[in-house]
Parts: C-alpha cells; sequence; structure tokens
C-alpha cells in the first residue's frame, strides 16, 4: 500500500465516518434522555430520505437547501408522531425499558415495510443538489459531496454540542438525563424536554436522510442498514455521551474502509463483530469513560 | 391434508418451536436477542453440510449441528451476558449479521449465494416436527414452574434483588441463551428440511425480529400466548395469499398489519393477548364450571 | 435445568428414531396428491382431451425483483392469451395460474407447491431469478412437472457433477455463456490485455457471472489484476473502488443488479478510474437515469436487440408498449416471458397427451428451433440450455441511447 492510497483511504474513511457520527448523535441524544437504544431511527432516516427525493421531484430541482430544510421538517414531524404513538403511553405508565426499545422496533421495522410496500426495494437515484464532481489535490481524489456532507456533519455536530453545553435548554436537557423525575422536582418540564429531544434527533435524522439518498441513492432498508454502524459507534463512543459518539463514528469509518480494503466486503461484518465484543469487553464505558445509568 | 398445507404447517411449527425458544429468553430472563435466526443458521448449515460433505448420517449430524450451536451461544453468552441487557441486544444484532456472512465466506463449502440443496428428503417430516413441537413447547412449560423458572423470573424484575437472593445472574443467563439457541438450531434443521433449501439471506434480522413480534403479540409472559400466536401469524398470511387490498395483496401488508396491531398492544395491554394466563386444566375447568354455574360462586374462589 | 436439558436430549433421541423408520429413500410416496389429476388423463377419453392444460407461472411480482418478474408476467399471459386465440394446443385451451414468489427462497416453495397441491398444475414456467427456481429444481422431477424459464445460474440445470436435472430447462444463454461473450468481447474487439471484477458476493447472479468471466480472461491470454467484492448490506464501496483503481486494468467487469451496478459504477469514476467498464444484461435501461454524470466507456450484454424494427421482439415490445403505457423502456424480460411459454408449448404440441410431464419433458429435450422473440432456440439435451444463441453487445451513446455494437457466438464449452 503505497503512502498515497493510505491517505485516500484515509479521507473515503472519514467521510463515511462523518456520515456514522450524524446517525451515532441521533442514537446518542434518545438514549441519554430516555436511556434505551432508539431503533426506529433509521426508519426515519428512510423515510426522510424518501421524502426529500419527492420533494426534489415534484418541484423540478428547487435549490437545495429548501430540500434539506423540508426532509428535516418531515423528520421532527416522524419523530413526534412515533413517540406519541409508540413511547408516550408507555413513558405515561412507567412501563419496563424493554418496552421502549420493542416499539422502537416494530417502528423500524413497520416503517421499511410500508416503504417497500409502496416503493418495492429498488434503489431511486437522487437527482443531484450537491456537486458530484471530484477534486484531485497532491494526487489524492477528494469527491466534493463527500466534502460537503463532511462540512454539514461536522457543523451540525458543533452547533449540537454548543446547544447542549452552553445553553439552557441543553441544561435542561443534561438534566433529565442523569435524573427526568428529580429534574422534573427542579422545575424543568420534563416531559417537554423529552419531545424536544426527539424533534432534535428527528431533525439530524431527516437532514441524514437526504446526504445519504444522495450518496447511496435512496431505498427502504436505507436508513435500517446504515443504523446499525450509527448504533455501534454511539456503544463505542459510550451511550449517551456525544463526543465519545463522533470520535468513533469516525474511527469506525476509518476502520471498516481499511477492514474492506484488505480484507474484503465479506468479512467486514465479522471483523465488526469481533471489534465490538473486544470493546465491549475491555472497556463497556467505551471511549467517553462515563457510565450511563441504567435507570430500570 | 396435501403437500402444500403440510408444508405450511411444518412452517408454522417452526415458528413455534423458534418462538418458544425465545419465550424462554425475552419472556422468561428479560433478555432481548435479536439474532436467533443466526443459530437457525447454524443448526441448518452445520448438519447439511455434515451430511453433505462427511457422509454423517442425518441423527448425528443434526446432532452435531445443534452443538455447534451451542458451543456459539456458550462463547457469545460468556462474553456478552456480563454486559447491560440491550450491549446484550446490540451485539446478537451484530451476530445475526455476522454468521450469514461467514455462508458467504465459505462460499466455496455452502454454495454462498448460490444457495445451498442436497438436502436429504424425510419422510413423514410432519410427524417429527409436531412431535418436536410438542416436546419442545412440553419442557419450557416444565422449565417455567421448576426452580429455574422462578429463579428466572426474578432475575427479569430485578437483576439486584435476584442476586441477593443468592442467584448466580450471569451463569442462569448463559444458561438460558444457550438452551434457547439449541432450540433455533433444531428449528433451523426442520427448516432447512422442509424447504431443502437454504442460503444466506433467509436468516436475516427480519426473521429474528419477527420471533420477537410473535412472542410479544401472544404476551411475552405466556406461553401460550407465545405458542398460539406464534402458529396463527405465521400460518394466516399464507391462508390470505390470493385476498388484495388496495390492489396489492394481503401478503404484503402482513407485516404492517402485524406491527399496528403489535404497536396498540403495546399502548393499551403492554403484557400481550393473553397477558400472564396460560393455558391449564385448571383454566379450563374453571371456564366450564363458570359457564355452568352463572352465579359466580366457582369464579370467587379463583 | 439438568431435567430439561435431558427431556431435550430425549427430544432428539425419539426424533431420530422416527426419522431412521422414515428412512431417507425417495420413494416419492408424499406426492401421491398430483397423481389424480394425472390419472384421468391417461384414459384417452374425447372428453378429458379438451379439459384445459393446467400452466403455473411463478414470477416476482413484489419484492426487490418486481420490477423484472411483472414484465416477466406480462410476455407469459401474452403468449398464452396468444395461442389461446389460436386454437390452444391442439385443441385444449392453456388455464394460467400466476404465483409471486417475491424474490423470497421460502416463498417460491410455499408458491410453487401451492401451484402443485392445490391446482394440480402440468407445467410449469419459472421466474429470471435463480434462487427460487433452485428451491424447486429437485422437487420438479418428483412431481413430474416440467419446468421452463430464464434461471441463467447453470446450477439451475445441471449440478456441480454435470448431471442434468431433468425437469428443468433454460431458455436463454446461461450465465456462463454470456459472461464469456463479454469477455471474448473485450478481448477481441477492444484489446484489452488486463481486467478486473467487482461483484456482489451474495448475489447468485453477481457470482454465477464474476467467475466463468474471470476463467475465460485468463484462459485466453488475459490477465485478472484485480477481484473485489461487496454485500447487499453495503453501500460504501470506496475502498474496493480505490484498490481497483490503484490496480488500473483495461477493463473493469461489475456483476451485480442495476442498483449497485450504478453505485459501483459512479464509485469507480470517482475513485478516478478511467478505462472501460463491463457489464451484464442489468446494465441496460434504465441505467443511465440511475447515474450522475456521463457515462462513457461503459459495454453491457443484451439478449435481444430489442431498438432494430423487424427484429423478432420488436413487435412483442410494442405490444407491451400499448398495453403498460407507463412503461418508458423497453423491458427484455416481457420477451423472456412470452419466450418460455413458446418452447413449453412447442413441446406440448407435439405430445401425445400435453398434460403428461414425462412425455412434454422427454420432448423438451428435443427442443429444436423454436421461433421465439430472441431467435430459434435448439436446446442441448446434455445440459437443458440453449445452444448456439448469439449475445449482443450494446453501449450508450452521448444522448444515452442504447446502441448495438455487436453480436457475439460463443459456447459455454469454450474452453473446455
Amino acid at each position: 500500500m503505497t503512502g498515497k492510497l493510505f491517505i485516500q483511504l484515509l479521507v473515503n474513511g472519514i467521510s463515511i465516518g462523518a456520515v456514522y457520527a450524524l446517525i451515532a448523535v441521533g442514537f446518542a441524544l434518545v438514549f441519554s434522555v430516555l436511556k434505551f437504544s432508539n431503533f426506529s431511527f433509521g426508519g426515519t432516516i428512510s423515510a426522510c430520505a424518501f421524502i426529500g427525493f419527492f420533494f426534489q421531484k415534484a418541484f423540478n430541482q428547487p435549490p437545495y437547501w429548501i430540500t434539506v430544510l423540508v426532509s428535516s421538517v418531515a423528520g421532527v414531524l416522524i419523530a413526534l408522531t412515533v413517540d406519541l404513538l409508540g413511547f408516550n403511553r408507555i413513558r405515561k405508565k412507567n412501563s419496563p425499558k424493554i418496552y421502549y426499545f420493542l416499539s422502537s422496533v416494530v417502528f423500524a421495522i413497520m416503517i421499511e415495510q410500508i416503504l417497500t410496500v409502496f416503493y418495492g426495494t429498488q434503489m431511486y437515484a437522487f437527482p443531484s443538489i450537491f456537486a458530484t464532481t471530484t477534486l484531485q489535490i497532491g494526487g489524492i481524489t477528494f469527491s466534493k459531496l463527500d466534502m460537503t456532507i463532511l462540512a454539514i456533519a461536522i457543523s451540525l455536530l458543533v452547533i449540537l454540542i454548543i446547544i447542549i453545553d452552553k445553553t439552557k435548554l441543553g441544561l435542561a436537557i443534561r438534566a433529565v438525563a442523569i435524573n427526568s423525575n428529580t429534574s422534573r422536582l427542579m422545575g424543568i418540564n420534563s416531559s417537554v424536554i423529552i419531545v424536544l429531544t426527539f424533534a432534535i434527533a428527528g431533525f439530524l435524522g431527516g437532514i441524514t436522510g437526504v446526504m445519504l439518498g444522495q450518496k447511496y441513492s435512496v431505498y427502504a432498508s436505507l436508513g435500517p442498514s446504515m443504523m446499525l454502524k450509527g448504533f455501534i459507534a454511539s456503544v463505542i463512543g459510550g451511550l449517551g455521551s456525544l463526543g465519545g459518539a463522533i470520535v468513533a463514528a469516525i474511527l469506525l469509518g476509518v476502520v471498516e474502509i481499511f477492514a474492506t480494503f484488505v480484507f474484503g466486503a465479506e468479512i467486514v461484518p465479522i471483523v465488526l463483530f469481533g471489534i465490538m465484543l473486544i470493546f465491549l469487553l475491555v472497556r463497556p464505558q467505551g471511549i467517553a469513560g462515563r457510565i450511563a445509568e441504567e435507570k430500570a | 391434508m396435501n403437500n402444500y398445507q403440510i408444508g405450511l404447517t411444518i412452517l408454522s411449527c417452526v415458528s413455534v418451536i423458534t418462538v418458544t425458544g425465545v419465550y424462554a429468553l425475552t419472556g422468561l430472563c428479560g433478555m432481548f436477542s435479536l439474532g436467533q435466526a443466526a443459530f437457525m443458521c447454524i443448526g441448518a448449515y452445520g448438519t447439511f453440510m455434515l451430511t453433505r460433505y462427511a457422509g454423517i448420517p442425518l441423527i448425528p449430524a443434526a446432532l452435531l449441528g445443534v452443538l455447534a450451536g451451542v458451543i456459539v451461544a456458550w462463547v457469545v453468552g460468556r462474553l456478552t451476558l456480563k454486559l447491560r441487557r440491550d450491549y446484550f441486544a446490540l451485539m446478537t444484532v451484530a451476530l445475526g449479521q455476522a454468521i450469514p456472512s461467514l455462508v458467504v465466506v465459505f462460499s466455496e463449502y455452502t454454495n454462498g449465494a448460490l444457495g445451498f440443496t442436497k438436502i436429504p428428503k424425510v419422510n413423514g417430516l410432519i410427524w417429527i416436527t409436531l412431535g418436536i413441537t410438542v416436546l419442545v413447547v412440553f419442557c419450557i412449560r416444565n422449565l417455567k414452574y421448576s426452580r429455574y423458572g422462578r429463579m428466572c423470573l426474578a432475575l427479569k424484575t430485578d437483576e439486584l434483588a435476584a442476586k441477593s437472593f443468592g442467584i448466580n445472574v450471569y451463569k442462569l443467563k448463559v444458561k438460558i441463551y444457550i438452551l434457547a439457541s439449541a432450540i433455533a438450531c433444531i428449528a433451523g434443521i426442520l427448516f432447512a428440511l422442509r424447504n431443502r433449501y437454504i442460503d444466506n439471506t433467509q436468516f436475516n434480522w427480519a426473521l429474528s425480529a419477527e420471533m420477537q413480534i410473535f412472542l410479544f403479540f401472544g404476551g411475552s409472559n405466556s406461553l401460550t400466548g407465545a405458542v398460539v400466536s406464534a402458529f396463527v401469524l405465521k400460518m394466516l398470511p399464507n391462508i390470505l395469499r390470493n385476498v388484495q387490498l388496495f390492489g396489492v395483496s394481503m401478503q404484503e401488508y402482513r407485516i404492517i398489519l402485524y406491527c399496528i396491531l403489535v404497536l396498540i398492544i403495546l399502548n393499551f395491554r403492554p403484557a400481550g393477548i393473553m397477558g400472564e394466563h396460560e393455558l391449564n386444566f385448571r383454566w379450563v375447568s374453571r371456564l366450564t364450571a363458570k359457564i355452568k354455574n352463572a352465579s359466580g360462586r366457582n369464579g370467587g374462589k379463583a | 435445568m439438568k431435567k430439561v436439558l435431558a427431556l431435550l436430549l430425549a427430544v432428539v433421541m425419539v426424533i431420530g428414531v422416527l426419522a431412521g423408520c422414515g428412512g431417507q429413500a425417495n420413494t416419492g410416496g408424499q406426492t401421491g396428491t398430483d397423481q389424480p389429476s394425472q390419472a384421468p388423463s391417461q384414459s384417452q377419453g374425447t372428453q378429458k382431451d379438451l379439459e384445459p392444460i393446467k400452466l403455473g407461472n411463478i414470477q416476482d411480482l413484489t419484492g426487490s425483483a418486481s420490477e423484472a418478474g411483472v414484465a416477466n408476467a406480462w410476455g407469459v399471459e401474452y403468449a398464452v392469451k396468444m395461442i389461446n386465440s389460436q386454437g390452444g394446443i391442439n385443441g385444449r385451451m392453456i388455464e394460467l395460474y400466476t404465483e409471486d414468489c417475491k424474490n423470497d427462497a421460502t416463498e417460491a416453495l410455499n408458491a410453487y407447491r401451492k401451484l402443485v397441491d392445490e391446482i394440480g398444475i402440468h407445467a410449469l414456467i419459472g421466474p429470471p431469478l435463480s434462487n427460487s427456481a433452485a428451491t424447486w429444481k429437485e422437487l420438479v422431477e418428483e412431481d413430474q412437472i416440467p419446468c421452463v424459464g430464464h434461471f441463467m445460474d447453470e446450477s439451475c440445470t445441471t449440478d456441480e457433477n454435470g448431471n442434468v436435472y431433468k425437469y428443468m430447462f433454460l431458455a436463454e444463454p446461461g450465465c456462463i455463456q454470456q459472461s464469456y461473450s463479454i469477455a471474448k468481447f473485450a478481448l477481441e474487439k477492444l484489446g484489452i490485455k488486463t481486467a478486473g471484477v467487482l461483484y456482489n458476493t451474495a448475489n447468485a447472479f453477481a457470482v454465477a457471472h464474476a467467475k466463468p468471466f474471470m476463467d475465460y480472461i485468463n484462459a485466453k491470454g488475459g490477465k485478472i489484476v484485480v477481484e473485489e467484492t461487496f454485500s447487499w448490506s453495503d453501500a460504501d464501496y470506496s475502498a474496493q473502488a480505490a484498490k481497483v483503481a490503484a490496480a488500473n486494468p483495461d477493463a473493469v467487469f461489475l456483476s451485480d443488479y442495476a442498483a449497485q451496478a450504478k453505485l459501483c459504477y459512479q464509485q469507480l469514476r470517482e475513485a478516478g478510474y478511467k478505462g472501460i467498464i463491463l457489464g451484464a444484461n442489468t446494465l441496460a435501461l434504465p441505467f443511465p437515469t440511475l447515474v450522475d454524470g456521463e457515462i462513457y466507456d461503459l459495454y453491457f450484454l443484451q439478449n435481444v436487440d430489442m431498438f432494430s424494427e423487424g427484429t423478432d421482439c420488436y413487435d412483442l415490445l410494442q405490444a407491451f408498449f400499448k398495453e403498460n403505457p407507463d412503461s418508458t423502456y423497453p423491458k427484455v424480460n416481457a420477451c423472456f416471458g412470452y419466450d418460455a411459454v413458446m418452447v413449453m408449448a412447442d413441446a406440448m404440441r407435439r405430445a401425445k397427451d400435453p398434460t403428461d410431464g414425462a412425455e412434454v419433458q422427454a420432448l423438451l429435450e428435443q427442443t429444436k428451433d423454436v421461433p421465439t422473440s430472441s431467435g430459434p432456440i435448439t436446446i442441448d439435451p446434455k445440459t437443458h440450455r440453449p445452444v448456439g444463441m448469439p449475445m449482443y453487445i450494446a453501449t450508450y451513446d452521448e444522448n444515452n441511447n442504447v446502441k448495438i455494437v455487436d453480436k457475439i457466438f460463443v459456447s459455454e464449452d469454450a474452453l473446455k
């Protein structure tokens, strides 16, 4: 492997890792507040990709930011609907955590099936909304699309971290994450914060959907297949930690690209399984090192 | 019954067997596995590669196939069951992806994506399947009412409290996981015997998820509910095969319908259709007594 | 727990005994249900002779292959309608029973069992996807149901030792012949020296194309310099693309369905690969509508010339467009469905009793020069695959219109 090829793969790995980071953060947010893994997030991403795709088709190439906005609003709405139909009653009744998990799995399957029944499992080509040409710098190819996605992902993540760390809303989210009942006693409207967290995750899901659709074309299992990677990243990063999730996602992207290059694509799921197993055994608290307390 | 109906019955029985295994894991112990299809895959491929390449007769090969599944479950269980419950769930998802991709890696022997055939024909498979189904369900029923079953329920409700009562939670979990996986292996072998064709895409995560849906539909605390829903929900779409709704066959909608039903159940009756109830003789006699004696004299006693 | 384990072991033992009694002998006694439907036809009553022939048709009407499956089903229906309107087969009408297999092996088997056991079909038209057909390749022999279809994978018609599956017949060139054709074209007409392959190891179609392509190139003086793979769950092929671009072969063969091939194509070009890209018949229309950006130096396989007036398939496709006004491009699968019925009908016409599976099977083996939309079909009784059929090589012009550039004759025994 030449040095140039090595850097090329690194660049590819980081750009795919940025996408995983967006998904992982969507996961980590919901996990930090409700302490369950929201499997339905993958479905939200697919659905948003389809909505963005049809919007783009219907309005004959509107400016890209309108498409992104529409699909992120759709993401918020879907996330809120899922919360209302799937989690709201469970939360009110204080049912065991396992029902959240089950409910999200059911939603994940349902959204994928709805998309499959109506649009089949074939891929739809997203009309280009970002530049799709490539750029050569010092013999290394940079895809403009990848760079755009990377830039959007990083800026979104920075904004999100600022919101969580510096604003009152962020403080409230962190408080609810530690203990929702105590937060309520402190005058925080926990249920509103929880709904808001879902909305933020949905917003991220919407943007991720458009970008993934643009990069890999739109199909029903787009979100779910990517979701597992985001999920793995959020676990390795330490469930509930945003910074850890981002670092882990980028690492995951790089490892995956190199593993594919060296061992071939069919070995990658096995390699990922092994990495996760080792990681969870050696460092179950994740990269971030904060142990997410189980509320159950 | 013709071959078609026999085939469907076998398929439904396979579904009952797997869901019974998942019941032991999720219903009794509260552990979520989204990778039980991987064990069906191990059982099926393990057994029939042995019969095909090593020329081992079906029965010892099936035993070895189940043994292979048990070993994998033992290794994975030992490593992951000390972790949080959702880490375990995640690991099972990853396992569910890793095993079918192993089938592709060893394409030379498994025939990879082209599908594995030359599975021996077994006459009277329906009777064997029914026999195994009854026995597996009977075993798990006994497990539920045994000391182990009560220990499982204790650990499901509160792991810490269970530990304080002197239950070795970790060991118990590993044992139940191995048991559930061995049952999944048996189901996988029957599945392969019925189809006489297997490929890696059949054992995907949708199959694992389907088992969980069936389980929670019937009620994760009721073995009766799980068994009945696993049988009926698997059979129903094939009966509705040619029923159309808005120009799309009902079979297409089936998963969506099941999802909606499960969501309704989760929202309004989280314990599932059967709740905690089990079908047993006391229950039947009580019901008949109730019908006989409308005054409810016996009902009060219960 | 010990009790449970002991009981489970007991279960296994009991099964052992049961299964041992059952034995693994192929007595065929289980298939009794379709016997009655065949018995009456043997008594050559005039009344019985006019009973319709029940033709099964299993296609992917829904699921990931529905695009091809629906067109295929249309072709079958069209052919059956045409035969019936011309007086049927020796005066007997064909009754068509179509079932959906959803590109799922278990569903395919359910559909097959339903058609055979509930309907009592006499013959079967199979889908263009090999995985579904593979589920019943051994069963059709037990049930004596001749099956004609477009399951290209050789393993659907012959097993690994070259023994033929007696009741399975292919009505188009198999994967080996098709990939030899594109390899031959690349070596002889494009003059390539080195080649690479990029294919989906989890897709039977892709694997069955990639291997013979590599064999041919290596055997005929070329060299395979890079072999890269991916699987269904992957959407990012940039690592593979980077490796291919680094090896920089003269041509790369992409082997998978259109959607994945599109991603491969795009990511190969993004990785800076500028050479020739070759593809299977999945890269036909609507492939260019999927790809962002310019398509150049792309050559792919076509079974028929669908674009020149006067070819056998042209009229058929016009009929297809007329009945499916929302189709924007010609689908070769419409021809496939039609061809399969034509081959089957030809054998049935020659049979004394077209509902006798064994007789029709024997006559299918003698299929010679049956006119179909893909030209005359002659089936080799040793492989149950057609011989002497050409493959077309096509490319896209600057307006992304298909242009046929060559017609290749190559036998699947070319390397033997």
